[in-house]
């Protein structure tokens, strides 16, 4: 089985469309939900009043009732989707043993990657993330932070993620029964996989008329059902970009995955052009949210590849099973290169970076994916 | 036993495509990797964002960072002896993916048998070394403003622009000397900084070196064609080495556009050709010459000491001639009309060397080698086209 980049061929894409067909099909006639809304029992995540037969469910009651913490919920020994039967599904994102890199199988590592390496120890192949890791030992603050890691109301999120108040919930915003049955799922239906805007939190105590109009808002895409455990070029998630430069404040005014990277990374961001103001100028750190050029080695990254994914400017139903790239009009994006959670690999890559050597083919380096003629 | 059982007959056809593919595997094989290209790790040279736990990753000691995504503010930060990620190295065979050094220290008499590549070395007007203006091109990041000639190159003549037009075409020099660029050699005469002049080059297909690109230009000097040693010239030999075009020239005029020498005529035009008694001769082509010749073919010199080049008529490395043909290398020349021809490089090496006026060897200097009528010179420098001299 290959990992996560199969575009090997006209057969198997054939093969692949006649399955997902089928799939769709049985999912239609059996009625099952497969956005990323929750289903299933209550009990499965909640606990009334922490108390089972006179015992508490969890040592210390959490918010919104639930039995456990993100974390707790969200990992398992080797699985990365954990069917409780009765409809509830939950994605893992962490997995005591380390996930499986093909595609497609019980155990294949998910779209965000996973903190099964960071949580062992490994700093530089995940978030530090409190509940799973302890500070990174180098970083001090976000790398590339553009001077919040160290403000006060800030400090929580921007120095690290590992500290309480912090935690997956310095990313995420959860939305566990939001109404996300919408193609494109966005703030209204609790944003893409629950990336609102986090600094609303950091908001809530003003009055309407002191925040700003560009808050409230949150990651647009498409998710895909399985979270990417099987994933091809006709069955993948759909990312939100655009052809902008982000300021420095951490603002989601675009609702884009790169936007919220750049929230706590903004000098990746910023501060990627020579012209920091628009794209006019040399690059001085790699683009992100910026377009496909449509000439030169990229115009010919025009199939859809799940290892180094394009986002898409404009998203619409279908997007999550077309295999087309259009450079001109979509995008580089953060996540083309990294997987959120965590990877094998340094920097939380998507692929081995230490095998990338230009002038030699291989088609596991992503880095070709887009720079066409540097293998 | 029927050991052909379960073949299947080829064709003509087959057979002729199979033995075409082999020959051209062959080729390839025996040809090895001789492009330059830059290969190897990608990180070698480049940082996403030039942070590496917290740290910039600049090779250079500078903060970063730098256009291209490149671990260095400058050419030189690559090219120079820097620690990119095993140690310092010692020259391009031990550098991460054989980065030409430019500032190698170790020349000899000649510059063939220690570190210094074709080109040469800064190392000698490095004003973080000896900063001798007179041994090399005063290169910005390299060395201060040449205390003597300023700005302006010697012989400056705006009109050698069919490469793209040196200084913006104006009279006087008011910047330093770049790697690139407007005021630069290499790259994109267009472009106002290094970066951008040589965009393309590192990473471009340069399996066809025709002038049209920076990437198909020789050594990414743009418009400029010949045949690439893969080695820069690491210890050349007679069959190991750059082949530099040259043209056969029977006037004092430019005609040849991508010789090396015009390259050079660029910014020093009149030491190339012009009217009067700018360019090399005056009215005529040849002797007196008013100055040294360049692109003249030795060939239309016979039965005269050039005819005994380098002794044998072998390929000197020391005193190199270029060829209108480039399309390989020639261990043996005067076998053929433009086969040697006398260009600027025959003398000089571009980026610098240990001897006054970025001379291959010792010319004017204490200990000078180039002693006519001693009897005991033999075949170096000057006297490898000036044979009966020595």
């Amino acid at each position: 089985m290959r990992k996560f980049i199969t575009l090997d061929g006209r057969s198997r894409m054939l093969r692949s469309l006649k399955i997902g067909s089928l799939v769709a099909l049985l999912i239609l006639m059996t009625g099952v939900t497969v956005w990323a809304r929750v289903g299933g029992a209550c009990v499965n995540c909640h606990t009334m009043h922490n108390s089972q037969d006179g015992v508490s469910v969890v040592d210390t009651a959490l918010p919104a009732l639930i039995n456990t913490d993100c974390v707790g919920c969200h990992s398992s020994d080797a699985e990365t989707i954990v069917a409780l039967g009765d409809g509830t599904r939950i994605p893992i994102v962490y997995t005591k043993s380390a996930p499986s890199l093909e595609q497609g199988t019980a155990t294949s590592m998910l779209a965000g990657g996973n903190f099964h390496w960071v949580g062992n120890g490994e700093d530089n192949k995940g978030h530090n993330v409190y509940g799973i890791s302890a500070r990174d030992a180098k970083l001090s603050k976000a790398p590339g932070d553009a001077g919040y890691a160290n403000e006060g109301l800030c400090k929580p999120c921007h120095a690290s993620l590992a500290e309480p108040g912090s935690g997956c919930e310095g990313c995420h915003m959860p939305a566990h029964h939001a109404d996300d049955s919408d193609a494109v799922v966005t703030s209204q239906g609790g944003s893409y996989r629950f990336l609102g805007d986090v600094m609303t939190q950091v908001f809530t105590g003003y009055p309407p008329e002191k925040q700003d109009p560009r808050l409230f808002k949150g990651v647009r895409g498409i998710e895909d059902p399985d979270w990417e455990q099987t994933v091809s070029s006709t069955k993948h998630n759909v990312y939100a970009g655009v052809d902008e430069n982000y300021g420095s404040y951490p603002i989601l005014g675009k609702e884009t995955v790169g936007q919220m990277c750049a929230g706590c990374h903004s000098n990746f961001h910023h501060a990627m052009n020579s012209e920091q103001g628009d794209f006019s100028g040399v690059w001085i750190r790699h683009p992100s949210d910026v377009l496909i050029p449509n000439e030169g080695e990229y115009a010919a990254y025009t199939t859809y590849n799940p290892l180094a994914p394009a986002a898409k400017q404009t998203l619409t139903a279908g997007m999550e099973n077309s295999d087309t790239v259009t450079p001109g009009s979509d995008v580089v994006t953060c996540i083309s290169c990294h997987r959120p959670h965590g990877s094998p690999y340094p920097d939380m890559l998507r692929w081995d970076y230490d095998t990338c050597d230009a002038g030699t083919a291989n088609d596991e380096c992503g880095c070709y994916v887009c720079h066409t003629a540097k293998d | 036993m029927n050991t052909n059982k379960g073949r299947k007959k080829m064709n003509g056809g087959k057979i002729k495509l199979l033995t075409l593919l082999a020959a051209t595997a062959l080729v390839l094989f025996a040809a090895g990797n001789v492009l330059a290209a830059a290969s190897g790790a990608c990180v070698n040279c480049h940082t996403m964002h030039n942070s590496q736990d917290g740290d910039p990753m600049m090779v250079d000691g500078s903060e970063g960072p730098a256009p291209a995504l490149v671990r260095a503010a400058s050419c030189y930060g690559c090219h120079g002896d820097v620690d990119i990620v095993n140690g310092t190295w010692d020259n391009f065979l031990t550098a991460p993916g054989k980065t030409p050094r430019i500032n190698a220290r170790t020349y000899g008499d000649y510059g063939v048998d220690g570190d210094t590549l074709a080109g040469g070395s800064f190392y000698w007007v490095d004003s973080a070394g000896l900063g001798m203006d007179a041994k090399g091109h005063n290169v910005v990041g390299v060395a201060e403003k040449d205390a003597k000639l300023g700005h302006q190159p010697p012989g400056w003549d705006p009109n050698f622009s069919v490469n793209g037009q040196i200084n913006g075409g104006a009279e006087t020099w008011n910047n330093q000397l770049t790697c690139a660029g407007v005021t630069g050699c290499h790259g994109d005469h267009t472009a106002t900084d290094d970066f951008t002049a040589v965009k393309g080059g590192h990473h471009g297909d340069d399996s066809v070196l025709d002038g049209s690109t920076v990437a198909q230009s020789y050594r990414f000097l743009k418009g400029i064609i010949g045949l690439e040693d893969p080695e820069w010239e690491y210890q050349p030999t007679a069959s190991e080495h750059n082949q530099y075009h040259g043209e056969a020239r029977t006037a004092d005029t430019a005609t040849n556009t991508k010789t090396i020498s015009y390259l050079c005529a660029e910014c020093h035009g009149d030491f190339h050709s012009g009217a009067g008694t700018l360019g090399a001769d005056g009215t005529t082509w040849g002797a007196p010459w008013l100055r040294h010749p360049t692109d003249l073919d030795m060939n239309d010199l016979p039965n005269t000491e050039y005819a005994l080049y380098n002794g044998d008529k072998s390929y000197s490395v020391v005193a190199p001639v270029a060829s209108e043909d480039v399309s390989a290398v020639k261990s043996a020349v005067l076998v053929g009309a433009g086969d040697a021809v006398v260009t600027c490089i025959s003398c000089h090496r571009a980026h610098g060397s240990p001897f006054d006026d970025l001379l291959r060897w010792k010319y004017n200097e204490d200990g000078h080698l180039m002693v006519a009528a001693n009897g005991t010179s033999g075949n170096v420098g000057c006297f490898v086209c000036h044979t009966t001299k020595d």
